[in-house]
């Protein structure tokens, strides 16, 4: 595929021509697009930035694992491709990337637009936060990782600087599982009400580490270190577990919309938070381990 | 501003103007004459707009048709000129599954996309429910539609 140039829409071959577009003028990067597109129409996004199409750099998709454990997503890896990976057993990453939207969207949408877009309610995002997961940002001056938890700042807002592409999502190796979930009212093409990721990691039958992520239940998702705090330590029983989710309250700074009310949304998580970590158990038991 | 690009939908090239934003959905409608694909929502929300891209179901409103160039666009009109796609659109009037048929070319497209990953009868009511989940019809007819997919799959193919 070679570079497209039709006056405000690029779609760059390689990275380091991909990064000198996104330098050179306002620029918007184009993934799936299921987003981008609509908020080009709606002018959320500036209609005169150029468009850069990402697709056609090879080196942004794919799912791979390291020797060593480290799992590495290019941001540019579509939904669909993540939700049936066979890389990696499924996870809180790749459950979320389950849920988005229907199949079209999931065909389209990639993992990298899914953090970009920074919604409060994105699929993807707890389970990148619960996966203590990396984010690689690059520029024509230089590579920087970002930890998940440290990315998003708001609805919508990131730490990326606009001449910057997220290019990797970087998964450290651990021995742990993880799940996600979320509540809508229609399973499918409807927006998480809330949603919880759980990561647990186990040794002679004690739970060692634990992180708990929360989506639509504050600004941006969020990590809910008392409920984690309280996993660790414990054989992971039901009375345990229970008190942990409860704790997800701590954290949980959900508002009233037309999702969900504030006091709705509160009642849901613990009992979503309850059953994450019990699917991260099982996973974990299951000996799907990584 | 705008450029000239060819389009390759359902096996024949068109020589198309485009500007940056020009949609898929709009190039088949009005530069291609290809009015199957329907714009429902233009927000991705109810797959009336439903084409394939390589074989892969998406919604022609979330994608610039410069987006296509080099790929290979299938419409309904394509699909349903012989082969399973045929087969799929006599089921569909077998089973009383279109009514308005607003939202028919779409999830025809879905469907075909379905067939083309599964073999001759394996599709399941989840693999079924799953493909089409994208897809409104406000006729609400689902059940019809359940069952004209399911027979189209047992279809040899
Ligand atoms: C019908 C419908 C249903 C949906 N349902 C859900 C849902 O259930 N859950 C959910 O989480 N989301 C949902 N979404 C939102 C959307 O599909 C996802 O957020 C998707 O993951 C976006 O990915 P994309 O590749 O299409 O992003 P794009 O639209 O291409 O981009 C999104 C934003 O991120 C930027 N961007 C993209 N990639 C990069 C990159 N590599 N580096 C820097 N910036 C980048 C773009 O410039 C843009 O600002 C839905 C959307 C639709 C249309
Ligand atoms: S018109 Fe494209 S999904 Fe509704
Ligand atoms: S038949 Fe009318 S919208 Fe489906």
């Amino acid at each position: 595929m070679s570079e497209l140039d039709v006056g405000g829409y690029r779609r760059p071959d390689n990275l380091s021509e991909l990064l000198t577009l996104l330098d050179r003028r306002p620029a918007s990067v184009l993934a799936g697009g299921t987003d981008l597109v609509v908020m080009r129409a709606d002018g959320t996004v500036d209609r005169a930035h150029d468009i850069v199409d990402i697709k056609g750099v090879p080196d942004l998709r794919g799912i791979s694992l390291d020797a060593d454990g480290t799992l590495t997503i290019g941001a540019a890896t579509s939904l669909r491709e993540l939700a049936k990976t066979t890389v990696i057993p499924p996870n809180a990453i790749t459950d979320g990337a389950a849920l988005v939207g229907g199949w079209q969207t999931r065909a389209r949408g990639t993992i990298g637009g899914n953090i970009c877009r920074a919604s409060p309610a994105g699929d993807t995002l707890p389970g990148v936060l619960a996966a203590d997961a990396q984010l690689e940002l690059a520029s024509t001056t230089g590579t920087r990782l970002v930890p998940g938890h440290d990315f998003f700042t708001g609805p919508g807002r990131t730490v990326r600087e606009p001449d910057e592409l997220l290019t990797r999502i970087i998964v450290p190796a651990s021995f742990g599982a993880s799940a996600y979930l979320r509540f809508t009212y229609r399973l499918a093409m409807d927006l998480a009400v809330v949603g919880v990721a759980a990561h647990l990691e186990i040794e002679n039958g004690r739970c060692v580490a634990a992180r708990v992520a929360l989506g639509a239940a504050a600004a941006t998702p969020v990590l809910a270190p008392d409920a984690a705090d309280a996993l660790v330590g414990t054989e992971l029983d039901e009375a345990s577990v229970e008190a942990a989710a409860q704790l997800v309250l701590n954290t949980a700074t959900p508002i009233d919309d037309g999702r969900g009310s504030r006091a709705h949304r509160r009642t849901v998580l613990p009992v979503l938070a309850k059953r994450a970590i019990g699917i991260a158990l099982e996973r974990a038991r299951g000996g799907h381990q990584r | 501003m705008t450029a000239r690009m060819t389009l390759r939908v359902n096996g024949s090239d068109h020589d198309i103007a485009v500007a940056p934003d020009t949609l898929l959905l709009d190039a088949l409608r009005y530069e291609c004459g290809l009015t199957g694909a329907k714009l429902g929502c233009g927000t991705g929300d109810c797959g009336a707009c439903t084409v394939t891209v390589d074989g892969e179901a998406v919604n022609s409103c979330l994608m610039y048709v410069l987006e296509c160039e080099g790929h290979s666009v299938e419409t309904v009109e394509g699909v349903t000129a012989g082969g399973i796609g045929a087969i799929v659109a006599e089921e569909f009037v077998k089973a009383d599954a279109v009514q308005c048929g607003f939202c028919s070319p779409g999830i025809i497209m879905s469907t075909c996309a379905l067939l083309a990953r599964t073999e001759p009868g394996a599709a399941t009511d989840e693999d079924i429910k799953e493909a089409l989940a994208g897809n409104l019809c406000r006729c609400t007819g689902y059940l019809p539609i359940l069952d004209a997919v399911r027979r189209a799959s047992g279809a040899p193919r």
